[in-house]
């Protein structure tokens, strides 16, 4: 996988997904202006960027947060996840020409610093009408900032999954505040049906795509618990699908139980990356490899393969005829564990 | 999933399989921005016809009157007995301050009232609603020279039109009449208390009773300071009662700011950036209050 590693980096799937971005981009920002300067000629170009940015921002800030849950429901949209965390540092990019534009353009060469302006002016914070709405969009940008500066890998491995994991949940804030952010700002001088309906369907579509996958998932997760001998019956040899996996949840962990050269492993299903489901991926090249970002694993000791470094939880599997057990007692991260061998296959191959 | 429908990301390509799916996800994606964009700048509402003259110095000749505030007095035309007809241009700084200390302190270099003179000023139009303000963009240099008067200026009209009350918005005349748009209203609320609090004349904008705009300069009549905490109601909805009088071409209402802060439905409590804002500062030597006391008239 070394060469491969590389290719993360930078590689053609890549340069199409930053393609479409930036074409998605320019479409947006060229259809703002055009229409803005023919419908209202007399907009100044100030206004124009900051509302350009803002909404392109906000409509990006919609995709970043309808693609999560699209992948879990739908594997298809995986190449949407693939490169996400470039739409996001872009949207931060483009939410901040707006935040600064906005400071420069109500809050600079004034008698009082533009940053302390933006709190101070307008001090009716008791009020939801009169509300400081520009406040909200500040703290957002701070999110999106944070997230955008430890969004590299370094971060990742620096300030451990969990916290990562973590503070990228603010985002759901941040999408909150910028909510609020529209509705007392643009909404309330410029009372509008059609951004009320527009905002209200991506707050619903996010909302019911996350519920859903959760739905689904948590249907998929019912905890199985062990029989007298402390086994968790899995199913048929033939339910697991060839190079690919099942999952059980016991113990509240998620277990991955792959099929594949005529055997049978299980692993934790949660990739040491960004917590990906592993279960939701495939063996390529012999290695458990991750939907999301690619990752991989060996199936019988969950390590990534050299010179990578990182391992996932292993357990047992016990073969009963055709029926698969897993013993839900996990071995250490990286620990080698004895995959079960299907002997219907064996004998096939023989 | 088809067997090889797994997409990976470092890999090259993309399955077969998925490439005619992710064709029409990319248009998709495609579409959408433009769709978006097209309803959302398709739905701003229309923008005053109102002008700045950005990165475009024009020269002006006329009296300058910081009463009731900082003003150019210029020649608009003349009636049919040949009299002149006068305009006021506000006067106003470069950014979100006002010009008033640029001219008390050109006061006192002169040594005489204002009003003795004309003035060549340099800056930048701004104009709209049937109203002109006059940015002096480059500061203290705008003020390209003076010419001594053979007799001070006085409004040509002082006319007191009794106790009025008003509804409207308080607007900074420097933004709503062309520099910024839109120029009023909650999104612009923000710059409005910093224009105002920076020394830029409140003024009120309104109806009359044909439903025809009408704007009045704000003059706080008890306030310690000219350009108070009025500008913390700026932007929004309000009533003001006070003094109305019509000076040359402008309404101007006297308030008592004391009362008015008293009603303001939240606690308007000078903070720093009020303290900063600049203080008028009467002028020494008794030209200068005379000139002020006939001018206030
Ligand atoms: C420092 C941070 C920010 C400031 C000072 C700020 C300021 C403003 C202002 C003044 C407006 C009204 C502009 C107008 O309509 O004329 C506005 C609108 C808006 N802002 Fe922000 N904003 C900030 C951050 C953000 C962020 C992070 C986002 C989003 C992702 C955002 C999204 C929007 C949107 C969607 C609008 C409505 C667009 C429109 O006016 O057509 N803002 N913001
Ligand atoms: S989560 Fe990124 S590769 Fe697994």
């Amino acid at each position: 996988m070394g060469h491969q590693y590389s290719a993360v980096l930078w590689n053609r799937q890549k340069k199409i997904y930053d393609l479409v971005l930036l074409a998605g981009v320019i479409v947006y920002l060229l259809v703002f202006i055009v229409v803005s300067q023919f419908l209202r000629p007399e907009i100044t170009e100030e206004t124009l960027i900051i509302r350009a940015t803002g909404s392109l921002a906000l409509l990006m800030l919609h995709i970043i947060l309808a693609i999560g849950p699209l992948s879990r429901l739908n594997n298809r949209f995986l190449p949407l996840l693939y490169n996400r965390r470039h739409l996001g540092v872009s949207m931060f990019v483009i939410a901040a020409v707006h935040g600064v534009f906005s400071i420069l353009q109500f809050h600079s060469l004034g008698n009082a610093n533009p940053l302390v302006s933006v709190f101070s002016s307008n001090l009716q914070y008791n009020s939801l009408q009169e509300f400081p709405f520009q406040t909200l969009g500040f703290f957002a940008l701070i999110i999106f900032f944070m997230m955008a500066a430890t969004s590299h890998d370094f971060w990742l491995a620096n300030l451990g999954p969990k916290f990562w994991k973590t503070m990228h949940m603010l985002v759901y804030v941040a999408y909150g505040l910028i909510i609020m952010h529209v509705m007392l700002g643009i909404v309330q001088s410029e009372p509008s049906v059609l951004l009320v309906t527009l905002l209200g369907a991506g707050f619903l579509l996010i909302a019911g795509l996350h519920l859903l996958a959760g739905f689904r998932e948590s249907k998929s997760d019912v905890e199985k618990s062990p029989n007298q001998r402390g086994y968790i019956l899995i199913g048929q040899v033939s339910e697991i699908p060839e190079n690919a996996a099942v999952t059980v949840v016991t113990n509240g962990e998620k277990v991955a139980i792959f099929k594949y050269d005529g055997k049978v492993s299980a692993v934790s299903n949660v990739c040491k990356h960004q917590n990906g489901p592993l279960g939701e991926g495939k063996i390529i090249d012999g290695c458990i490899t991750c939907p999301w970002h690619g990752y991989q694993y060996l199936p019988h000791d969950g390590c990534s393969p050299p010179p990578f470094t990182e391992k996932v939880a292993t357990y047992d599997i016990i073969l009963e005829g055709e029926k698969v057990y897993l013993n839900p007692k996990p071995y250490p991260e990286g620990t080698e564990g004895k995959p079960a061998i299907i002997k219907s296959t064996l004998n096939q191959d023989i | 999933m088809k067997e090889n429908d797994f997409y990976v990301g470092y890999l090259p390509k993309a399955p077969r399989s998925m490439s005619k799916w992710l064709k029409a996800v990319i248009a998709g994606l495609l579409l959408l921005p433009g769709f978006v964009a097209l309803m959302v700048a398709g739905n701003q509402h229309r923008f005053a016809a109102t002008n700045f003259e950005y990165g475009q110095l024009t020269e002006l000749t006329g009296v300058v009157s910081l009463e009731p505030v900082p003003r150019l007095i210029v020649e608009a035309g003349r009636d049919q007995r040949g009299g002149v007809i006068t305009k006021s241009v506000l006067l106003v700084n470069f950014g979100k301050s006002g010009v008033e200390t640029i001219f008390r302190n050109l006061e006192k270099e002169l040594g005489r009232p204002l009003t003795n003179f004309e003035f060549n000023l340099r800056g930048t139009l701004i104009y709209g609603e049937g109203k002109t303000v006059f940015e002096l963009t480059d500061q203290e240099a705008s003020v390209l020279g003076h010419k001594i008067l053979d007799k001070a200026y006085v409004p040509v009209k002082t006319v007191a039109l009794g106790e009025q009350s008003f509804e409207g918005e308080i607007i900074d005349p420097k933004c709503y009449f062309g520099v910024m748009k839109p120029g009023f209203g909650k999104v612009h609320r923000s710059c409005a208390i910093r224009c105002i609090a920076g020394g830029i004349s409140p003024v009120m904008a309104t109806k009359n009773e044909n439903g025809e705009k009408q704007f009045i300069l704000l003059l706080a009549d008890k306030g310690k300071t000219k350009w108070p905490l009025i500008s913390r109601l700026a932007g929004k909805p309000i009533t003001i009662k006070g003094e109305l009088k019509q000076v040359d071409d402008w309404l101007v209402l006297h308030y008592d700011d004391q009362l008015l802060y008293e009603a303001a439905s939240f606690p308007i409590i000078p903070n720093e950036s009020d303290k900063l804002a600049r203080e008028p500062k009467l002028l020494a030597g008794p030209n200068a209050l005379d000139a002020n006391i006939v001018l206030c008239n």
